[in-house]
């Protein structure tokens, strides 16, 4: 049998193959693309070829823009650039600004005092608490007044500087039973996940702060802000939405874990 | 072992009689989806839109404090939703019973999606997009509403609430221009 | 061959026992897992065994010993072979180890803008690559064989075995085009964003119509082993024709099917990709006819009589009966619900839910597994000199595999409809809305177990063979009318593939030149395991 048989229009059952899924294919685009979506409203709004073009997937608006609203909290942009940060002379300039930093966040970013420790935190976390002080986004009279005092490229450089150095805590976390239950699973039903799955001990979410070796009380003033929702810098309520369902109790206990890391075994 | 045109003839008839059929059934399940696309208020997200991820919580549709459910001029009730690592911001949406409800959602990070209870609400939230699509809920209640596709380590415990009200008292809680949602203040 | 189906099964068996504990430990028999990432790290880990590379390791095992067996010619290229089969080795130990570690936990599937390590997608790469070897040196043998017998009718199997190879093909460009494209540079650090709209759009090219590679040797099973294992005859070979080029046409070109709840496609196209999958499910509907044909010729030989008690006189102690029987059976339930998922509308209730989970669980991991199973007793004889497989046993495994298989999916179908999410690690059970299901999730694992126990037995039987020095000789299944040759569209694959291809660029163009130009819809890459 020759094969250029094959292709030819002689051959019945290239021609009825060909003949029906090309009317098949253009039943169905005319079905969908045209009788259907004109039946709809929305998708007709802008005549026959508007109803194709939407069909087809083109973007277009598909409510009406309600009135502007304008956002109150955080206008920080977390962007992948920001985790990056080993970049030798804005280290060494970040040094030199975070002298300033020292009376309450330790000589090497490790406090003794309830500020927060710095030491080894991701760099845009930094970044981002800083712009947030200087806009007034995260409320504090002493931070927002040395935030203020910084240019954007300061903020930068300490964010490097804070980031070379070495963490607070020097004890890995083992995941087995003995650790708070917020911690490790959290609680689906009150929408908490668990701690570890954003605060950089299994995953780190961009943004979220690395906690083991933080002091107690900062940990646990923090958490009480967002729960009272003071304390509204977080995108779009994250952190409001898991402490909101957190008891006293919860707090106190994943504040004493995570505080605790800071002793070296 | 030749058996000659009589049984290959009763063969291919059978065979040409079963193929009917089936091309039968498919018709039928196609024509079942015409008549369902032109009289059925729900439909799936297919209303293609696009969005800055980035700043989402910043400007336009999607900041903080626009989420919610609010009954727009048009007399819509329009819920909006974003979808982040790991909770859906309302945590817990509020909407009114027997009435087709609008959702816009859209993703801050990952791709999440969610399905609210035993209903057909059910979408895909893909960030750079907005999801829109309408569902009716009959049942006054409380649902359950969790994000069903894998966003990350956290996504086990990434569940919001749908209170579903009577209408009535929908109406009464709701103010023009404010957005509502059961979320404890 | 012998080298793909062990590591296949042994992958299997693994990949089993992995399954198994996943369910076990979402179920309300375990207290929730301490670290939710080992389980995701164990469902990747399942997943791109069961899905990459244990189908495609039986899919060319199967390839090459077809087209021994069936154009009785040596393989042509057996370095070449052993050179995708080594590639296939190293793309998987290289995607394990990577997952094993913790550092790609991202799924089978992948999403972006979710982002592992570089090393977990080089994996999956090689593998596919590894099979790309395999699809040229079938298309090499092919066109030899032709050579040699000019004009001839190819056999069934071998038409199959080829149809199955350029769909395997075409479709797995997409994936291949969002790993190599999007992903990897991405995962390489090369950019920080990425566009997940599309990445998903290319991955569900791919998506779909692998399951019907995974088909293939099954189908291929059905029309050109089992109608001779059973002493009968196959009741048209053109029908299998027909079937096969129909499923070259049509398995992949309706991907957009998995993406009816996303927003970044449009309602034309998922409309037109509705319409073409109920296109598909008609090679199925026509194999399900002309295969209970063909098994009817055998029960007639043997004496059966009457419109329905025939059944009654078929061969029942026959393995590979009894693996029909029960395939189709499986097959019936799990064809039922696709043909639900491909309900466009009808989609929206069961999206994301465990239904989802279950329906392809019963479909692939049942009625074809349960196929690929038989197709690894049919030619153990032949591969490891040895006997016939003992009924006995055999039996046993495959009853124990169907029953495992109900077991574990007809609750799982019953929870996605009581709206069960996908890919939790853990529930909670103590909710008034969600203790319902939890009788569905126990049954799994009960079902589980049962197949656990079953898959250890296939490798048994595998493993300790009876040899012997002379194999009885291989045959395939002769049809009814042998000498009748087939139409040359049905002899050569040209005019379907290009069809595939014309399908694919009307099906899929647009959709992915449109995403592909919107600036909003790439997104920052977030990487999972490491920062």
């Amino acid at each position: 049998m020759p094969t250029e048989q094959n292709w030819s229009w002689n051959n019945a059952w290239v021609r009825w193959s060909v003949v029906s899924l090309v009317g098949l294919t253009i039943a169905s685009l005319l079905v969908g693309f045209v009788w259907l979506p004109s039946q709809k409203a929305d998708f007709a709004a802008d005549g026959l070829w508007g109803a194709i073009c939407r069909a087809a997937g083109v973007p277009t608006s598909w409510s009406r823009p309600s009135a502007a609203h304008e956002a109150a909290g955080t206008q920080v942009v977390l962007d992948r650039r920001m985790t990056h940060a080993d970049d030798a002379v804005a280290i060494g300039r970040g040094a030199t600004l975070a002298l300033n930093c020292t009376m309450c966040h330790g000589a090497l970013g490790t406090s003794s005092s309830n500020a927060p420790n710095l030491a080894g935190q991701f760099p845009e976390v930094i970044i981002k608490q800083l712009r947030d002080y200087a806009s007034g986004a995260r409320a504090s009279s002493i931070m927002q007044a040395m935030a203020r005092n910084l240019k954007s490229r300061d903020i930068d450089d300490l964010a490097a500087y804070y980031a070379s150095l070495p963490q607070a805590r020097t004890a890995p976390t083992t995941y087995d039973e003995s650790l708070p239950k917020l911690v490790r699973v959290g609680d689906p039903m009150r929408n908490i996940p668990p701690c570890i799955a954003c605060h950089g001990q299994v995953d780190q979410k961009i943004g979220a702060p690395w906690l083991e070796g933080m002091p107690r009380a900062y940990l646990a003033g923090q958490l009480a802000q967002f729960r009272s929702g003071q304390r509204r810098n977080d995108g779009e309520a994250q952190m409001r939405d898991v402490a909101r369902g957190m008891t006293d109790d919860e707090i106190a206990e994943v504040s004493y874990f995570y505080a605790r890391k800071a002793v070296a075994y | 072992m030749s058996s000659g045109h009589g049984s290959s003839a009763v063969a291919i008839a059978a065979e040409r009689r079963w193929a009917i059929l089936v091309v039968g059934i498919i018709a039928l399940l196609v024509a079942t989806m015409i008549v369902t696309a032109l009289h059925w208020a729900a439909m799936p997200p297919s209303r293609v839109e696009t969005v800055d991820v980035r700043t989402l919580h910043i400007r336009g549709e999607f900041v903080e404090s626009n989420l919610g459910t609010s009954i727009e001029p048009d007399g819509q009730v329009m819920v909006r939703v974003v979808a982040q690592q790991y909770a859906f911001q309302p945590p817990c949406i509020v909407v009114p019973a027997g009435t087709p409800v609008t959702f816009r959602g859209t993703s801050a990070d990952a791709i999440h999606g969610f399905v609210v209870g035993r209903t057909n609400a059910n979408t895909m939230l893909v960030p750079g997009f907005v999801s829109t699509f309408t569902a009716t809920f009959p049942t006054a209640g409380e649902q359950l509403m969790p994000c069903h596709e894998y966003c990350g380590v956290g996504h086990e415990a990434m569940w919001a609430h749908v209170q579903v009200l009577p209408r009535d008292e929908f109406q009464s809680r709701a103010r023009s221009g404010e957005r509502l949602s059961c979320v404890p203040r | 061959m012998l080298a793909h189906f062990w590591v296949a099964f042994v992958a299997f068996a693994l990949a089993v026992v992995l399954g198994e504990w996943q369910m076990f430990v979402r179920s309300p028999l375990h207290a929730w897992i301490s670290n939710p990432e080992h389980y995701y790290r164990s469902v990747t880990a399942h997943g791109t065994v069961m899905g990459y590379v244990m189908p495609t390791l039986v899919a060319m095992g199967f390839g090459y010993a077809i087209t021994e067996l069936a154009l009785k010619q040596p393989l042509i290229g057996l370095r070449w072979a052993w050179g995708g089969f080594w590639m296939l080795i190293a793309g998987t130990v290289m995607a394990a180890a990577t997952t094993a570690a913790g550092k790609a936990s991202v799924l089978y599937t992948f999403y972006p803008p979710m982002i592992g390590s570089a090393f977990y997608y080089l994996g999956v790469v090689l593998v596919v690559v590894g099979s790309w070897v395999w699809v040229a040196l079938m298309l090499v043998n092919l066109r030899a064989w032709r050579k040699a017998n000019p004009g001839a009718t190819v056999p069934l199997a071998m038409f199959g075995n080829v149809a199955g190879a350029l769909l395997w093909f075409w479709t797995s460009l997409g994936a291949a085009s969002e790993v190599l494209l999007l992903i990897l540079p991405a995962s390489l650090g090369l950019t920080d964003t990425i566009n997940a709209g599309l990445a998903r759009v290319l991955f569900s090219w791919t998506l779909h119509a692998i399951v019907y590679f995974w088909l293939m040797p099954a189908y291929i099973a059905f029309y050109t082993i089992v109608p001779r294992a059973i002493g009968g005859r196959l009741y048209s070979d053109m029908m299998g024709r027909v079937s096969f080029v129909l499923f070259l046409v049509f398995s992949m070109p309706i991907g957009i099917h998995h993406l009816f709840a996303d927003p970044q496609v449009g309602a034309g196209f998922k409309f037109v990709h509705a319409v073409m999958t109920a296109m598909v499910s008609i090679p199925t509907l026509l194999t399900v006819f002309t295969i209970t044909a063909s098994v009817e010729i055998a029960a007639r030989l043997r004496g059966g009589r009457g419109p329905f008690g025939w059944v009654k006189a078929l061969p029942w102690d026959n393995p590979v009966m009894l693996a029909l029987a029960l395939s189709f059976v499986m097959l019936g339930f799990g064809g039922a619900g696709g043909l639900i998922n491909m309900s466009y509308q009808m989609n929206e209730t069961i999206h994301n839910t465990q239904w989802v989970t279950g329906h392809f669980h019963l479909i692939f991991g049942g009625a074809i597994v349960i196929m690929y199973m038989v197709i690894a007793y049919e030619l153990w004889p032949q591969l490891t000199r040895s006997e016939p497989l003992p009924r006995g046993p055999v039996r046993l495994q495959l009853w124990l595999w169907f029953i495992g298989m109900m077991v574990l999916t007809m609750p799982w179908h019953l929870v996605g409809l009581l709206g069960m999410p996908r890919r939790m690690a853990y529930y909670d059970y103590s909710h008034p809305d969600i203790a319902p299901q939890a009788w569905t999730v126990i049954a799994s694992v009960i079902g589980g177990f049962i197949l656990l126990v079953s898959a250890v037995l296939f490798i048994a039987i595998l493993a300790r063979p009876r040899r012997t020095a002379s194999p009885a000789p291989f045959t395939f299944a002769v049809s009814t009318h042998p000498d009748a040759p087939a139409p040359v569209a049905l002899n050569r694959f040209g005019l379907w593939f290009g069809m595939m291809v014309a399908l694919t660029v009307v099906n899929y163009g647009w959709p992915i030149v449109q995403i592909a130009r919107l600036a909003n819809a790439y997104v920052p890459v977030i990487p999972i395991g490491s920062r």
